[in-house]
């Protein structure tokens, strides 16, 4: 019997087809392709930086989503400039991916949620080679949560970011800047991002840094730190 | 592809291609929700696939793709993100006597324009010894939006799909039938 969907399938696959070819224009175009961030969320402002006198050595988790979808495909590349970032940071001590004694827990979910239309435009801008340009790009909130010890509260903080592509005649919007690669961008974000909230995290009164055991000998730590 | 691709613009710069899904990942809400459970160690034991679903145990057709185990079997696959969250949460014990095993009975995935969808179910098999301390089948669904643009809806079905199984472990370890049947001596 003859199939009465195959002409509707042949016409879908040939605007799928004029689609994608546009989309690869778009993609050629891309040699002069620029790269933008978020400009408003910055560094940690040198006076707000808190000082944590003893970290406390946590067992540490990392989890990219797409649109809160658990997706690990990324984490080959992301993890290393998480674990980077945290460890520079100097909030918690020694980390690795095994339960620690104390079960102190620092979780870090990348959440990416793309720009639905992205592909829309770029496929307009190939098929104008650029002249009608397109500014795609992805929103990351990054969730950080920290648990002092088993079964104590946690501290979650989520700082939000933006990472956009530039191709063609677009228009940037105002308080976005621009970044020399992709690769930096993406360690760029990934450091403010980290940075603001794990400093939240631990000027925030509940923060534990020596997982709820008291060291006589340390040094005192400054306001915000420890409770 | 650069590294930073598959993080960056996947709709502009991914590619229509999918690969093998990645070993399984830390799902920090299953993790911690495995935690905070009363559940004691865990061995895992073996997860197949039942003899109906034998041709989706190897594959997913995604639009002109598919989406493949990392380890050639999806009912291995849930057994691996089982052992990945347990071993992450604390709670795993290969030589412990409690031995959690699953059956895949179903794999599915739809992901026409507009509208996306994927199922999973498995019956899973918590024995000590001889002794059959729980059966049940879990299952899940996702639906989700699906571009007409394969380079936005390969990457969303991939994570849509591969979601499944957190939220499939999720559901075992929130059932309190399974909970109580792991305390049972």
């Amino acid at each position: 019997m003859e199939d009465r969907r195959q002409p509707a399938r042949r016409v879908g696959f040939v605007v799928r087809l004029v689609a994608a070819a546009a989309l690869l224009i778009g993609l050629a175009s891309a040699a002069d392709a620029s790269f933008w961030i978020d400009g408003t969320v910055g560094e940690v402002k040198a006076d707000q930086k808190v000082i944590v006198a003893n970290p406390a050595p946590v067992q540490l988790l990392v989890e990219f989503q797409r649109d809160g979808a658990s997706f690990p495909k990324p984490l080959k590349y992301l993890k290393p400039i998480v674990e980077a970032e945290v460890k520079s940071a100097g909030v918690v001590g020694a980390f690795g991916d095994e339960p620690v004694a104390s079960g102190a827990r620092l979780s870090v979910i990348v959440n990416d949620i793309p720009d639905k239309g992205a592909a829309g435009k770029g496929a307009l801008a190939g098929l104008t080679f650029g002249l009608k340009g397109a500014l795609a790009g992805d929103d990351y909130d990054v969730i950080v949560t920290y648990t002092p010890a088993a079964g104590a509260t946690p501290i979650t903080r989520t700082v939000h970011h933006r990472l956009a592509i530039k191709i063609g005649n677009a228009e940037v919007p105002a308080g976005m800047v621009q970044v020399k690669n992709a690769d930096l961008g993406v360690r760029t974000v990934m450091h403010q991002t980290l940075a603001h909230g794990l400093n939240e995290i631990a000027g925030d009164p509940g923060f534990r840094p020596a997982a709820a055991i008291p060291d006589p000998t340390a040094p005192p730590t400054i306001a915000g730190s420890a409770q | 592809m650069k590294r930073w691709a598959a993080l960056l613009l996947p709709s502009l710069l991914g590619g229509c291609a999918l690969g093998p899904l990645p070993a399984p990942g830390a799902s920090i809400h299953t993790i911690e929700l495995i935690a905070a459970s009363a559940l004691p160690p865990i061995a895992v034991g073996r997860f197949t696939a039942a003899p109906a679903v034998a041709r989706d145990d190897r594959a997913i057709p995604i639009r002109a793709s598919t989406i493949r185990p990392p380890n050639g079997s999806f009912a291995r696959y849930l057994g691996d993100m089982l052992t990945a969250q347990l071993r992450t949460a604390g709670k795993l014990d290969p030589s412990a006597a409690l031995v959690l095993s699953g059956t895949l009975l179903r794999n599915h995935a739809t992901t026409t324009i507009g509208t996306a969808h994927a199922e999973l179910a498995a019956e899973f098999v918590l024995t000590r010894g001889n002794r059959i301390l729980y059966r049940k089948t879990q299952e899940v669904s996702r639906a989700w939006d699906s571009s007409f643009f394969a380079v936005q809806a390969l990457p969303a079905a991939t994570a849509s799909y591969n979601s499944l199984y957190p939220a499939l472990i999720e559901k075992l370890v929130a059932d309190p039938d399974f909970v109580a049947a792991a305390r049972t001596p």
